[in-house]
């Protein structure tokens, strides 16, 4: 019960990051057009990053995916980092840190590759704000 | 503490009244009620998040047992890296969550009436259904095989008997001896588990019965993670483990239940212990609701889970057509909140987005050395597409093969915890 009122304070407090959010091209890859016409001989440029939509449900959602292995469960067993209560601008920059090849890791430098910077930045605030 | 939804509860029954669908329980001023069926990881997790969604959600989940014992980790019991008991989970906590739970079978589901009827003729109402059937083992798939034959050579592909069934024929074949797992075609549940189980088992008889080998025969030319598995059976169980692909003439013809022999097109494999993963399909469950297509699974829409086939029924886990997602506890675990979160907005007549699913697959190689397979997944108009994730890259070191044999230690604590405690 109490867990269900957090969660929706949590949801509300998304909706805000939601929106604002969307009011960025996040989905988006970064403009590309200070960059030149790749030479004929170039590597293929990377795939485009996945249209993931940011409205409180899917943040929520994925966020659930988190969880199952950043749990305080989880973590009793088997020393996982718990996200839920986290400072977002930590979460968010591990996340991309594991994402551009920063960091080393073992599952997240390939579950990240999933997700753009509009995604990261949503599903970070979320669990900052789970309990 | 159902005011804030009534409202919006009564508009969406009266849309839905009006499509001429059903006379909802919900427009005569009732909580909405949502039966889930299969108290699995995704029946039990969808049941937890339906009252998340909304506590005024009226829930009961129907099972069959009164305990489960998962699937995932059933291969460490075979290894002698878990036991049965570890592996075992009640419902005792789910009340505590405000989830009715109702042990008994469902023999019939009325999908005009909205509701279920159980074995002893008891019936429920519901205003959605959710079913997580899980799978069936199809014992005409594969000539020779049948239940009775079960009771020689084990699937062990539901976890329980049947495991530990497989477990004591291990440990009562000679030294020497060799193993055979007979690995079914694709779709099938957890793609890598025949060849954890190969490890596993490989993991038992190194310690135990050092002669001993595993003999895999394959229906298919490639399987999950296998560069990897093959890599780590190499390192860690050097000369045990031999897989036969259907190219090679590993697909099995038939088996023989009392010579203990699979045959293959080049002839006749004997086994000390036979281990024969048969073909499958939905769970009976999903017939009898009638939202098994004619493949033996069961096609949904990937915003809600709902069946193609029956309006008002949601089908997520290892029964629903998913694919690129494979059959596993993870998956399914991601599609029940999908339909958790669906059908609460589905009661309140509100239209659910297009969802970000995700998967993580572990496969124990010994108790240091762990792999894995993670995939993204979002719902696109076309379908359900891989957007992130990938296998354990190879050759990675074994500090990280160790860090992943601990991370699946870390996953099952939580995906129990989410579906159990």
């Amino acid at each position: 019960m109490r867990r269900t009122t957090v969660i929706s304070v949590a949801v509300a407090v998304i909706a805000l990051a939601g929106t604002a959010a969307a009011q960025s091209p996040t989905a988006a890859p970064p403009a590309p057009a200070a960059t030149p016409a790749p030479a004929p001989a170039a590597a293929p440029p990377p795939p485009k990053p996945p249209a993931t939509e940011t409205t409180p449900a899917n943040i929520r959602l994925i966020a659930g995916n988190c969880l199952v292995c950043h749990s305080e469960s989880a973590s009793a067993a088997g020393g996982m980092p718990i996200l839920a209560g986290q400072d977002a601008k930590v979460i968010a920059a591990a996340f991309r840190e594991f994402r551009d090849g920063k960091r080393h890791g073992t599952i997240m430098p390939r579950i990240s590759k999933g997700y753009d910077d509009g995604v990261v930045d949503a599903v970070s605030a979320y669990l900052s704000k789970t309990k | 503490m159902t005011q804030f939804s009534r409202r919006r509860v009564l508009q969406g029954g009266a849309a839905i009244a009006a499509a001429g669908l059903f006379m909802p329980n919900i427009a005569r001023g009732a909580s909405p009620k949502v039966v889930v069926i299969g108290g699995g990881f995704g029946g039990a997790t969808a049941a937890r998040h339906l009252r998340l969604a909304d506590p005024g959600i009226e829930v009961t989940l129907v099972e069959r047992t009164k305990t489960y014992q998962t699937c995932p980790f059933s291969n460490l019991v075979l290894g002698g890296m878990k036991t049965m008991d570890q592996i075992t989970h009640t419902y005792d906590r789910l009340p505590s969550r405000g989830i009715k739970v109702a042990h008994g079978e469902v023999v019939a589901v009325d999908a005009d009436k909205r509701t279920v009827r159980f074995a002893d003729g008891a019936t429920l109402p519901y205003d959605r259904l959710l079913l997580s059937p899980g799978v069936d083992l199809r014992y005409d798939g594969l000539p020779g095989y049948s239940e009775a034959a079960a009771e020689k050579m084990p699937h062990a592909w539901k976890a329980g008997p049947q495991t530990m069934l497989l477990k004591k024929q291990l440990e009562a074949m000679p030294d020497g001896g060799t193993v055979i797992i007979v690995a079914p075609d694709n779709p099938f549940r957890c793609p890598p588990g025949p060849y954890e189980r190969a490890a596993m088992i490989a993991h038992y008889l190194k310690n135990n019965k050092p002669k001993s080998k595993v003999l895999i025969l394959d229906a298919k030319d490639r399987f999950s993670k296998q560069g990897l598995f093959e890599q780590a059976w190499a390192a860690e169980y050097p000369g045990m483990i031999q897989w036969i692909g259907k190219q090679d003439g590993g697909k099995a013809k038939s088996v023989d239940a009392a010579a203990m022999t699979v045959e293959t097109e080049f002839g006749k494999e004997k086994g000390a212990v036979i281990n024969v993963i048969p073909p499958q399909k939905a769970g009976k469950l999903a017939l009898t609701a009638g939202v098994a297509a004619e493949s033996g699974w069961c096609p949904v829409d990937f915003e809600t889970f709902e069946s193609k086939l029956i309006k008002g029924i949601h089908v997520v886990g290892d029964a629903c057509v998913a694919a690129p997602m494979p059959k596993s506890a993870t998956a399914a675990t991601a599609q029940a909140r999908v339909a958790a979160y669906a059908i609460a907005d589905m009661l309140r007549d509100r239209k659910p987005g297009a969802p970000s699913l995700s998967n993580t697959c572990y496969s124990m190689i010994s108790p240091d050395y762990g792999i894995s397979i993670t995939g993204v997944y979002n719902a696109f108009p076309d379908g359900l597409k891989e957007v992130g994730g990938g296998v354990t890259p190879m050759n990675a070191s074994k500090d990280d093969h160790k860090l992943e044999a601990t991370y699946a230690y870390a996953w099952y604590a939580g995906v129990t915890y989410e579906a159990f405690a």
